[in-house]
């Protein structure tokens, strides 16, 4: 089963594709090259998947370019695919997430950006309009930056109820619309922040990434600044998660495309220590959703290992068993073909890992 | 009429031209809206949303960075010139190396059967180059595929261009060897073909070239050139 990896890095994006498990990954050169490549999507719904990169010259600004012949040339319109509108006297900084949208939309893809709005495209993700239910909600103004930016870097639109849309952004928190982006509400409900006085505001968290559950739709998991919580009722309400694991601080969370409950996860040792737990290059997997986590190294690096693995830097695929991967801030990619169980080195001194997402072709 | 002058790293946004022409004058704003206008994918790297000039964008108006004079309100004479330049504060990106006119060399030194293939210069490097040989079924054997000659055509060539490129210029060279193995059949699809020095002596150049189509590796050469 040939699967492709996109490899987005702070200097361009790399493909990575391997025929069978077992074979080695022949590594393309890098495409968009000096630019920071922070999201990529892939959108399956379609004969052929469309692959989609947001691209950052740090020179010559953002853009979107995307492949519909996995990877070999790339198109962008002539005019900006997406931009603010002039009435919002604001630029775009930079795309941080392309969400293709459900199997019943099939030309909608959204998209995340910095500053903190949301975008949706109605023509598979050429471009992007403004959806201005979000822009004009009364919190915007107060909602902050972290460390990397302030951005809305997850959007996890409901598989079967097109009318609901859940987005996450740092710092603000998971906003939700039942109606289709007209209106949105906060949505943090027990989620804890440890950087302002009241622990449990209504917004304001620095959520991380959140993931929803391949079989249960209302079950989500997130990965906060600092706690690690799951929800079963769509984000309405948020309960902790983190007891077994060995921080819960961290970037990154993955949920199985197929089966309930099970989700990974890559402990960093805490906010004021960007380091692995233990300087170990672990990752965890829980299968009972979050009650219970368990590490899976076999394969992995056994010195000491110091790099993050960022909030877009691991992925799954959709093959039997599911296919997981993640980089590093140091340029490695490494995948498992049994859900964890073992790893292998995908490549090695590439630029920082930003982003990768998987697909089967 | 004022000419504006385009770095190297956007050419390929304005179809390979390093001056354009426009007709607008009397200030830079009027200069950049007919730039978007005209050439909006250049443009939109000049200036974001806003109208803005882009924080690692440099324009110069006759020799001036217009920063250091009105901003976009900077006046622009009838036969001025405009240099659009990346800073180098721009952080990622490195500085830009004379560009090597790949096509250029294609054109001038290559047998005309090796020039209808077609192949184009995508891109180069300090040490490497990429070209384009786009399908054409005159390329393919018995059975659709695109024959093997083709390919070893395009490596070599490639080679030529990647030394060029370490060259700064195209330097008389010859093939002694090329070495090809052949890992996929290409069907309907162009093939992207990537020359990488893996040394360059005074009078030897050694070569790794990785050919891809679809993102797959179908063919893979190396090869060595004596410099003349």
């Amino acid at each position: 089963m040939t699967v492709l990896l996109l490899i987005g890095t702070a200097k361009g994006l790399f493909l990575a594709r391997r025929d069978r498990v077992g074979d080695a990954w022949q590594l393309s050169v890098p495409q968009f090259p000096m630019t920071g490549v922070y999201a990529v999507g892939v959108d399956t719904r379609r004969a052929t998947p469309r692959l989609l990169a947001a691209v950052d010259s740090s020179h010559f600004g953002p853009s979107v370019a995307t492949s519909d012949d996995l990877g070999v040339c790339w198109r962008e319109p002539d005019h900006a695919p997406l931009a603010f509108p002039q009435d919002t006297d604001t630029a775009l900084g930079r795309v941080w997430a392309l969400q293709p949208g459900p199997a019943t939309e099939p030309d909608v893809v959204w998209a995340g950006t910095q500053p903190s709005a949301l975008f949706r495209s109605t023509n598979g993700g050429l471009t992007y309009e403004l959806v201005r239910g979000l822009w004009e909600h009364p919190h915007r103004t107060e909602w902050g930056e972290g460390f990397g930016g302030q951005a809305i870097h997850t959007v996890l639109p409901h598989p079967t109820d097109p009318l609901r849309v859940l987005v996450a952004m740092s710092t603000g928190g998971v906003y939700r619309t039942t109606d289709g982006g007209e209106t949105w509400h906060p949505s943090n409900s027990g989620i804890k922040v440890t950087f302002m006085p009241d622990p449990f505001p209504e917004f304001g968290q620095c959520v991380h990434k959140v993931a929803r559950d391949g079989e249960d739709p209302e079950r989500l998991y997130l990965q906060n600044h600092h706690g690690v919580y799951r929800s079963d009722d769509d984000g309405q309400t948020w309960s902790s998660i983190a007891d077994s694991l060995p921080s819960d601080f961290g970037f990154a969370m993955v949920a199985h495309p197929r089966r309930g409950g099970t989700a990974w996860n890559f402990p960093i040792t805490a906010d004021a220590l960007r380091f692995p737990v233990e300087n170990r290059c672990r990752v965890f997997r829980t299968t009972d959703a979050g009650k219970t986590w368990t590490p899976q190294s076999y394969g992995l690096p056994t010195a000491p290992f110091y790099p993050s693995v960022l909030r877009d830097a691991m992925c799954v695929d959709d093959n039997d068993p599911v296919g997981v991967y993640f980089g590093s801030r140091t340029g490695e990619v490494f995948a498992s073909a049994d859900e964890g169980d073992s790893w292998a080195l995908v490549a090695a001194h590439l630029p920082d890992v930003l982003c990768v997402r998987a697909v089967r072709i | 009429m004022v000419t504006v002058l385009v770095p190297g790293a956007l050419r390929t946004e304005v179809g390979g031209e390093s001056k354009l022409e426009v007709q607008a004058d009397g200030t830079l704003r009027a200069v950049l809206d007919e730039v978007d206008q005209r050439w909006p994918r250049l443009g939109r790297r000049i200036r974001d949303e806003r109208g803005e000039l882009r924080r690692y964008v440099n324009v110069y108006v006759d020799g001036e960075d217009c920063r250091m004079v009105s901003g976009q309100d900077t006046p622009v004479a009838g036969s001025g010139e405009v240099q659009v330049l990346p800073s180098v504060a721009g952080g990622s990106v490195e500085q830009e190396a004379p560009a090597l006119d790949g096509d250029r060399i294609l054109a001038d030194n290559f047998a005309p059967w090796v020039r209808e293939l077609g192949l184009t210069v995508q891109e180069t490097g300090p040490d490497w180059a990429t070209l384009r040989l786009p399908w054409s079924d005159r390329l393919a054997r018995e059975g659709g595929a695109l024959s093997g000659q083709a390919l070893m055509a395009a490596a070599d060539t490639a080679t030529v261009i990647a030394v060029s490129a370490a060259r700064g210029g195209f330097v008389p060279m010859t093939t002694v060897q090329l070495s090809t193995t052949f890992q996929r059949p290409v069907l309907g699809s162009d093939v992207l073909v990537t020359a990488r020095l893996t040394k360059l002596g005074r009078t030897m150049a050694f070569a790794d070239i990785t050919m891809t189509a679809k993102g797959a590796i179908v063919a893979h050469a190396t090869t060595v050139y004596a410099l003349l």
